[in-house]
């Protein structure tokens, strides 16, 4: 890539920067037997912001001699707003990150890709009362140029792959869906050998036709490492991002560090440097390093994700974690890899420990408001004094901020990542956003039925 | 982009190149003071051929990469033994364009942003919203082997208002979409005022069988589910619950449903659909019976029945040029029968829940038509009044069992709200006993 071209389009006015990417990806997209889709796309872009005056201008293009004119639109957007703003301080940083994926996926046919996704697909498919199993391998692999007019040049490679399902059975009129992913790395190594978890996911989501549809009210819940994951992800983790603070100062005040948010047994941690993971990268895309960030430490807010706008703005480090979906779009501050620490419980103590509450599994997606949220699960069983009942299906819960984290009780000694990212913010879908949890009881969550 | 073309028709046996060059502008507007304002001009190229029996794709963004060309025949080498047909059907024009909007630089769309902030202001001083402003101008062109060959350009205009509680998070929310300039009225803000009012009373529900009103926002939620079930694709896949139902009642009588590609002006119309397909303005459910599905030129066989002008390049959560075209709704619009004005709507519930925005409306068990939301944003109805905002409450139920339940239909259209976009536009509809969690 033509890297002096880009450092030419900016000159010493305000601040300016520059990110230009080359993304290619491979999707392959199977229905049972069925090859539906084969892709391999090229795309190129970059996007210039400028910050001359109260905010930044930004102007997203294709072709890098169109940096120079981009650049010109962003300085002329920001010169409209009043106002002056400052950046936080950063190191300037020249760096470059090469990828050594253990298993590279780049180096694996589309066909042997295609045969083991089929594999699956078929294997799954032929479970009784499974009516379609879909799957995809997704790969996502970019080449990104970062340049700033502070000096901070950061070349970076940046490689996700993984196999994701989507299985439906159907008995009579009724369907149930559940999920299941592998990967969410740069290595093609978790995709191999899985005939046994595919098999129980069919076998489960077939077990859900004969669940109970949920009673609708309050109940003691067990989250498993997805449902916890997408928990902490959807109650806390999205009002960590200190952009949601540019907002009002309100909720400066209702995000003070040191406020009590959690009982004493919760820590929260968002991590982009843990490596392998759908959320783990070196810089972000203003060419700060991603810090591992403790969020909430013992029940107390104890910091937030950043950019370099955001930290300036309430006084804190930058963390490294704004980050764009692709050229077309700004970077906004996001997750890494967030997680809830693990804790002293076994899973087993914790069931015990439940006169009458659900077992939760699998997670299906989930939204929040800031205040509130919800987030809905594969299936449930119901536990009764301390033992595992019958299976029940169509779970949505839903909380609040201030009281769902006070509630949770007991927190599993054994900390798993989810296997897939994803997550929508502003417009933009980041395949790069991970999540984790150990298994941990909530007292008295809302859960919707009929 | 004909160069291209014709060296794509050397290489392949059928062929079809889809360009959209895309120029958007946006800004947002916080804390009383402009946060960004962000530019875009970008270029996608998709291409989709038929070559030796097998169908394949890709995408690019220059018109000089070549390489889309190799990437496609590539694709189409692993797929199964099947073709894509490309059509030439007769195109006419929809009104999508607006000059002026096109037109309006970003300082005019700026000067709009503050307008509403002073409109604000000119009401209630201390009520500071959140606005964002989103203009695009497109230009999108495809040509087939077929011998189609046809381009249209087409604006779109977003804004969504929304202010904020005492704690700093959403209160109320309203939002315009359409396909060309229209100014937010004070009649407009003084409505959110009310509600944001309203809502510094908070309220808690009991849980159970409730009167609900959906607001038009708020039905992209139950709408997301029927758009699953009329999907033609979801239908042939034997997952859809409106299998066989053709003719049959599925929702009270009081509802009509349409898809509308050809709507003037709205967010989503367009002369022909991302196949070349021309849109069409189809009933899907009159007076409550089941008249047609959504369908694409891929289901037309399977199904007997003709494309819609249904396939879209974009999903819930994108609209990227890698996106395929797959069945989505271009317009949905919800009319009724004997329709009330909102007041109306709400005047003899006792009891009941009004919902402006819910969560959740991608999760679920979406193609059994189940959902389980929560009231993001909604009011307890007391004696015929909105009395204050309702806190950790869900509302859930199946669509299939639900619509049936409709009672009446309001008057003002509102954009429905679907994440990230729209879906079309519904009026405030009045479901009587829904299941409600309340806390």
């Amino acid at each position: 890539m033509d890297i002096n071209s880009l450092q030419k389009a900016l000159t010493n006015e305000g601040y300016q920067d520059i990110r230009y990417e080359t993304l290619a990806t491979t999707s392959i997209k199977v229905k049972n037997d069925e090859v539906k889709e084969v892709s391999v796309t090229n795309k190129k872009g970059g996007h210039a912001r400028a910050l001359l005056g109260g905010a930044f201008g930004s102007f997203s293009f294709n072709k890098l001699e169109d940096a120079k004119q981009a650049v010109e639109e962003s300085i002329a957007f920001s010169n409209q707003i009043p106002g002056n703003k400052e950046l936080a301080k950063v190191p300037v940083t020249v760096d470059k990150v090469i990828l050594t994926p253990i298993v590279d996926p780049r180096k694996i046919s589309i066909d042997e890709k295609k045969d083991l996704l089929l594999h699956y697909c078929m294997l799954a498919a032929e479970v009784k009362e499974i009516a379609v199993v879909e799957g995809e391998y997704y790969e996502q692999y970019s080449q990104k140029v970062f340049i700033n007019n502070e000096g901070t040049r950061v070349e970076q490679e940046q490689l996700i792959c993984g196999f994701a399902f989507s299985m439906t059975s159907k008995r009579d009129g009724l369907t149930q869906q559940t999920r299941l992913a592998f990967g969410g790395n740069d290595s093609f190594e978790d995709m191999y050998n899985k005939d046994k978890e595919v098999l129980e996911k069919a076998e489960q989501t077939v077990a859900l036709l004969s669940a109970t549809p949920i009673k609708g009210g309050k109940y003691d819940v067990i989250l498993d490492h997805e449902v916890g994951g997408l928990f902490i992800h959807e109650a806390f983790g999205h009002l960590s991002e200190a952009d949601n603070l540019l907002r009002s100062d309100a909720l400066k005040e209702t995000m003070e560090l040191g406020r009590v948010f959690a009982s004493p047994i919760l820590n929260v941690i968002d991590d982009p440097g843990m490596e392998g993971y759908p959320g783990s990268y070196i810089y972000d895309d203003e060419g700060v390093r991603g810090k591992k960030t403790y969020l909430i430490k013992e029940g107390l807010l104890t910091g937030r994700l950043h950019s370099r706008e955001t930290a300036s703005h309430v006084g804190e480090e930058p963390t490294g974690h704004s980050r764009a979906k692709n050229y077309e779009f700004s970077p906004i501050v996001r997750m890494g890899n967030i997680y809830i620490d693990k804790g002293p419980n076994s899973l087993e103590e914790m069931i015990k420990a439940t006169e009458r509450g659900l077992y939760l599994f699998g997670s299906a997606g989930g939204q929040t408001s800031g205040e509130m949220f919800t987030f809905a699960v594969q299936g449930g069983y119901i536990i009764e004094k301390g033992e595992i009942k019958g299976m029940v299906r169509d779970l949505v819960l839903t909380g609040n901020l201030f009281t769902t984290l006070k509630n949770i009780d007991m927190i599993g000694d054994d900390l798993n990542m989810r296997k897939r990212g994803g997550c929508g913010k502003n417009g933009q879908i980041l395949i790069g956003s991970g999540n984790g949890s150990p298994f941990i009881r909530i007292k008295s969550m809302a859960v919707g039925g009929k | 982009m004909r160069n291209l073309f014709e060296n794509i028709v050397e290489r392949c046996d059928e062929a079809e190149l889809y360009k959209v060059e895309n120029y958007s502008t946006g800004l947002s507007i916080l804390n009383g003071g402009i946060q960004s304002v962000k530019g875009s001009k970008t270029l996608g190229l998709a291409l989709r051929i038929n070559k030796d029996g097998r169908y394949g794709s890709a995408v690019a963004t220059s018109l000089d990469d070549e390489s889309i060309i190799e990437r496609a025949i590539l694709s189409s080498q692993y797929q199964k033994e099947e073709t894509l047909k490309f059509k030439n059907l007769p195109v006419e024009d929809v009104k999508c364009y607006d000059e002026k909007l096109a037109s309006m630089s970003a300082e005019e769309l700026t000067t709009e942003g503050l307008r509403i902030l002073d409109l604000f202001k000119s009401i209630d001083e201390s009520i500071i919203p959140d606005v964002q402003i989103n203009r695009s101008v497109q230009e999108i062109h495809i040509i087939n082997t077929s011998g189609f060959d046809h381009s249209y350009n087409r604006t779109q205009y977003e804004v969504r208002v929304m202010t904020k509680s005492k704690e700093g998070f959403m209160e109320v929310n309203s939002s315009i979409f359409s396909a060309n300039f229209r100014a937010f009225t004070k009649e407009e803000v003084a409505a959110i005022i009310k509600k944001h009012k309203i809502s510094q009373n908070r309220v808690n529900v009991p849980t159970g069988k409730m009167p609900v009103v959906f607001s038009g926002n708020a039905m992209g939620s139950l709408m997301t589910r029927l758009l699953s079930g009329v999907n033609a694709g979801n239908v042939i896949k034997k997952v859809s619950p409106l299998e066989n139902k053709i003719g049959e009642r599925i929702a009270s009588e009081v509802i009509t449903i349409k898809d509308h590609g050809k709507l003037e002006n709205g967010f989503a119309s367009c002369p022909f659909d991302d196949e070349g397909i021309p849109t069409n303005e189809t009933v899907l459910v009159e007076k409550g019976i089941l008249k047609n599905y959504l369908v694409s030129v891929s289901g037309e066989e399977k199904l007997n029945m003709k494309a819609t002008g249904n396939a879209f390049k974009r999903t819930m959560f994108s609209n990227d040029i890698e996106d395929q075209p797959a069945i989505d709704s271009s317009n949905f619009l919800i009319e009724g029968t004997n329709q009330l004005a909102d007041d109306e709507l709400i005047k003899n519930i006792k009891k009941g829940i009004y919902i402006d925005s819910v969560m959740g409306t991608h999760t679920g068990n979406i193609p059994a038509g189940e959902y389980s939301l929560n009231i993001g944003c909604g009011y307890l109805i007391e004696d015929g009044k909105l009395v204050g905002k309702v806190m950790d409450t869900m509302v859930s139920g199946n669509i299939y069992e639900d619509l049936m339940k409709i009672e009446a239909v309001g008057t003002k259209l509102e954009p429905m709200g679907v994440i990230f976009y729209t879906m079309g536009y519904s009026p405030a509809i009045l479901f009587n006993g829904l299941s409600v969690v309340g806390s």
